[in-house]
């Protein structure tokens, strides 16, 4: 693995601890909190602020560690050689792409097991509608994963057809869409688990801010295949050049960029993060989860 | 919205089946909506799942939601199944009253003193 690599992966690393130590300082989950609110235009109720601070941090927390342990295996196995030796660039990628991958399994494994009581003498409130994984999370991201991980598959079987050698781009593209699949599965199995879990609630800011945190949740899962996806296709039609497929591997390869900033555009332009809100509380106001407000309590 | 109070003295299945009829009145709930699973809105309630399952087949009862299969309960079509019912309603107290023998201005007097109960 190169020296430059090595440092890279290792700054990164520290700067990973560092976030993973402040998980556990209390301001730092308050001011999580808080930042939260700013963004999403959500009151926060002072009596909530411990809760869903813990809760986004509890979330930070497991996607650090899983990012630190996926990543850090990937380090360890490119510094001993028992992933073979790869161009440094590309070595870079995978490194990157573990990272993305322990993102995910860490954000699921941190949402699927933490739980939420409320005191069984307090008003209870539900939504009297059911919601559902689409509610959470925009289609440019849930059906972009999708189409992003169908590309990915398709370069990777194109690759193979072209003839390039196992030694080539193909392994790499491979790995990646084998990795795009696997993390679009447990994206796939652990939002609807997600979504589908109870969400016991004393007051009507409390049910809001249970869904900005599963919304938050169910969009870093998604991350993964659509990143793991994205450096596969890209390092598959310039591999997909290479074997001579000429022309139609560079309009590929337009196509693939262009299909980024248009997604990336449209993002930015549809306010993803805020997406939850549109389509379950549409007429929520500031006001409405204060806790004088609306709060059952 | 619904909201489920320990502390009133209205038992929680009929809060949960008079919030259900309030919201498909009043179009909160749309033809068509999907409601939660019994399990799941018994969980979110802090409920028995037999309560939410009888308040679920009581509303069905009544015409105000359908069951399609495994797909779940939805609200039904209302068009005004809400004055339907309560003219079926009507329909049997007259019936019972007549049965009993009652003057209809007695009966009617018990009806709006009920309602403005």
């Amino acid at each position: 693995m190169a020296t430059m690599t090595t440092f890279i992966s290792a700054f990164v690393g520290i700067v990973a601890l560092i976030g993973l130590g402040a998980t556990f300082v209390p301001v730092y989950a308050r001011w999580r909190a808080y930042q939260q609110s700013a963004y999403l235009h959500i009151e926060l109720p002072a009596r909530l602020e411990r809760a869903v601070g813990s809760r986004l941090v509890a979330r930070e927390r497991g996607a650090i560690i899983g990012a630190l342990a996926v990543g850090g295996a990937a380090v360890l196995g490119f510094a001993t050689g028992a992933f073979g030796d790869s161009e440094p660039g590309l070595t870079t990628l995978f490194i990157v792409g573990a990272v993305f991958a322990g993102v995910g399994i860490g954000t699921a494994i941190a949402a699927l097991t933490g739980k939420k009581e409320v005191p069984s003498d307090r008003p209870r409130v539900a939504r009297s509608g059911a919601a559902t994984v689409a509610d959470y999370i925009a289609p440019i991201e849930r059906i972009g994963a999708r189409v992003a991980v169908v590309i990915v598959v398709a370069v990777a079987v194109g690759l193979a057809v072209a003839g390039s050698s196992t030694d080539g781009p193909l392994f790499s593209v491979a790995f990646f869409a084998a990795a795009a699949v696997l993390t679009l599965v447990l994206f796939e199995i652990a939002s609807r688990r997600i979504v589908g879990a109870s969400q016991p609630a004393g007051s009507t800011a409390e049910l809001v801010w249970d869904d900005a945190i599963r919304a938050s949740v169910v969009r870093d899962l998604v991350t993964a295949p659509i990143a793991l996806a994205v450096y596969g296709t890209i390092i598959g039609v310039f591999g997909l050049a290479d074997t001579g497929a000429g022309a139609a591997a560079y309009v590929g390869i337009g196509a693939v960029v262009a299909g980024l900033v248009v997604a990336l555009v449209a993002s930015a332009i549809s306010r993803p993060r805020r997406y939850f809100l549109r389509r379950l509380w549409p007429d929520l106001r500031w006001s409405d989860t204060a806790d004088t407000a609306t709060d059952a309590a | 919205m619904l909201t489920i109070d320990p502390k009133s003295p209205v038992p929680p299945f009929e809060q949960l089946r008079l919030q259900f009829i309030e919201q498909v009145r009043s179009g909160e709930l749309a033809a068509g909506a999907k409601l939660p699973t019994v399990r799941r809105l018994a969980d979110d309630l802090g409920l028995a799942p037999n309560t939410v399952a009888r308040c679920y087949r009581e509303l069905e009862r009544d015409g105000f939601i359908e069951t399609r299969g495994r797909n779940g309960s939805f609200v039904s079509a209302q068009g005004d199944a809400a004055e339907q019912q309560a003219q079926v309603a009507a329909r049997a107290y007259a019936d019972r009253v007549k049965q009993l023998g009652v003057s209809p201005r007695d009966a009617l007097a018990w009806v709006t003193a009920a309602l403005e109960a």
